[in-house]
């Protein structure tokens, strides 16, 4: 018998999902595998965004009113809950943000402006989504420092054995995805830690495919900063949060300036608030905002132990599924070291046109390039196909991808062996 | 290859009840394309706003009316189905016929504008606009 957590009910799950229960293509039972581009979210949470507008909805911070003081408590509330699903030490070091792009930016604008010298080195790796590039390159365009990439091997894995190489004296920070947005890698941020310490850089996890797939324990991990968004983990989009770690937050200037971040302001100065307000200018979401608690009580509640079992066992089936088709090659690790992410791509078959006929087979999951035309490069293919998965997706799911998959190759594969009818 | 009107078309695509069939019949099309020449596959002759790639050249026959003739290919077998009935359309038409031609309302009465997604559509009146652009007397 297998050892570990219970392993969880995905039927019992999906009466949570109402999204999930539908027909399209007037005919196909939707089977929803883009999880990764954004996750749905269950009853629980939908009726949480409608309790606020219908009950407790007012601006945060700002009025001494009953109503707002209501909307404040349960706008920390949720701070709070995001606190206890990362294992942060203080609620203070959530940053509320639209999500996990708005993280990055913000440590790189507000650390990187004030941090970054000519010379200086960003560690970033070959299996970035551009969220966790771009605002790095454009930091390293305002300062003068470089950015690099540490490679990846042949199976889709960072290549450690090069780490020491790309961490010198002058890496102030590597930039990480815990999880690949498209090989499903799960990467050792642990002994990336340990490798980085040795240099002093700074780690930045970008967790928007970890967080709301497996336990996350900052303090565990020892990672300055971590951003996510709430829309990929069950939550309402347009919300996401940047943990960061108190002495480097407190030490960082304000990157958005304007109401809520300030504790003074006068015509030629202002004063920034104290954490996490500091960085939380304007109205934020809060609607959204309050209701990633009741996201985090549903994963809590569901276990995120348990669904990163399920979806690792989902990932190992899909890949036993895929190995019987000759010319689908499958990118990244083995399904025992990755999440449930399968990316592929099939020998001169453009990637659209498998998802544009799994789509007319029910079958929802992405093709292009997935944020990562880097990754596509050292994979040496433009685009590739991504089936993701989450705690409701099912067994029967991945058979019926699997059989649309066979049929859609057997589609474009026809090509070439008949004539189409013509004029008659 | 051999020429089919849009009414036929129309009466083919009836016949297929199953957008997976209508599918399969869109890319069969394709596969009856002329082959396009290696040579002609440059980025001037890409054309733009197609995520998938798509070559497009025109040449013009000359006559009393001239007539203009196209080859276009990509790398999607479904584009490349829906390049063959442009092809089917358009090519070896005058240049007042080309601007004529209703190839939206075509599309539209083959139901494609539901079933293709979005960038697959938008893809395709690129393709519309970039036969018309070549053309017109001025290109």
């Amino acid at each position: 018998m297998e050892s570990g957590p219970l392993p969880l009910d995905p039927a019992a799950i999906r009466r949570d999902f109402p999204i999930l229960d539908q027909t399209i293509h007037d005919r196909f039972p939707l089977v929803y595998l883009d999880s990764a581009a954004s996750s749905q979210r269950p009853r629980q949470v939908i009726d949480a965004l409608r309790d606020v507008y219908e009950r407790n909805y007012a601006n945060v911070h700002r009025g001494i009113h009953w109503l707002s003081e209501r909307s404040t408590d349960l706008f920390e509330e949720a701070r709070e809950s995001i606190q206890a699903l990362v294992g942060a030490r203080h609620a203070h070091e959530i940053i509320l943000t639209s999500g996990t792009t708005a993280g990055v930016n913000l440590v790189a604008r507000s650390w990187g402006d004030a941090n970054l010298r000519p010379g200086d080195e960003i560690l970033l790796t070959d299996m970035e989504h551009h969220s966790n590039i771009v605002p790095w390159q454009q930091a390293a365009e305002r300062t003068g420092a470089a950015v690099r990439f540490l490679p990846i091997t042949d199976s889709g894995e960072l290549d450690l054995e090069q780490l020491d190489a790309f961490l010198t004296d002058r890496t102030r920070l590597v930039a990480v995805t815990a999880v690949s947005n498209v090989l499903g890698t799960i990467n050792p941020i642990g002994a990336i830690r340990e490798r980085a310490d040795r240099c002093g850089a700074l780690l930045f996890v970008d967790g928007a495919q970890s967080v709301p797939h497996e336990p996350t324990d900052v303090q565990a991990t020892r990672a300055d900063f971590l951003a996510f968004s709430g829309h990929k983990m069950m939550g309402p989009s347009g919300v996401g949060a940047l943990y960061g770690r108190e002495t480097l937050l407190d030490a960082m200037p304000p990157f958005l300036g304007g109401g809520g971040m300030i504790r003074r302001v006068a015509r030629d100065r202002f004063a920034p608030a104290d954490l996490p307000f500091k960085f939380e200018a304007g109205t934020p979401p809060i609607a959204d905002a309050i209701a990633m608690t009741a996201a985090c009580r549903y994963l809590r509640d569901v276990g995120l132990e348990r669904i990163a079992a399920h979806e690792q066992r989902l990932a190992r089936l899909a890949h036993e599924r895929l190995a019987a088709f000759d010319d689908v090659a499958i990118h990244g690790p083995a399904p025992d070291r990755k999440a449930g992410i399968v990316s592929f791509s099939i020998d001169r078959v453009h990637p659209q046109d498998i998802s544009e006929l799994l789509d007319h087979r029910g079958i929802a999951v992405r093709a292009g390039h997935h944020c990562a035309m880097p990754l596509h490069e050292r994979l040496g293919v433009s685009a590739s196909v991504r089936a993701s998965f989450y705690a409701y997706t099912t067994v029967d799911e991945i058979d019926r991808f699997a059989d649309g998959l066979r049929s859609v190759r057997e589609t474009l594969r026809r090509t070439g062996s008949r004539r189409a009818p013509t004029a008659r | 290859m051999s020429p089919l009107t849009a009414e036929q078309l129309i009466d083919e695509f009836e016949t297929l009840d199953d957008w997976n069939d209508r599918f399969q019949f869109i890319i069969e099309l394709g596969d009856q394309l002329d082959p396009f020449p290696d040579a002609e596959r440059t980025d001037a002759n890409l054309v733009q706003g197609c995520q998938s790639n798509v070559w497009l050249i025109a040449s013009r026959k000359e006559g009393d009316p001239p007539r203009i003739e196209f080859q276009a290919d990509s790398d999607s077998q479904i584009v490349r189905g829906l390049i063959a009935i442009l092809v089917m359309l358009l090519s070896g038409r005058t240049v007042a016929e080309i601007e004529r031609a209703n190839v939206e309302d075509l599309f539209r009465r083959l139901d494609l504008r539901r079933h293709l997604s979005r960038t697959r559509s938008n893809g395709l009146f690129s393709m519309i606009k970039r036969i018309r652009e070549l053309a017109s007397p001025a290109a």
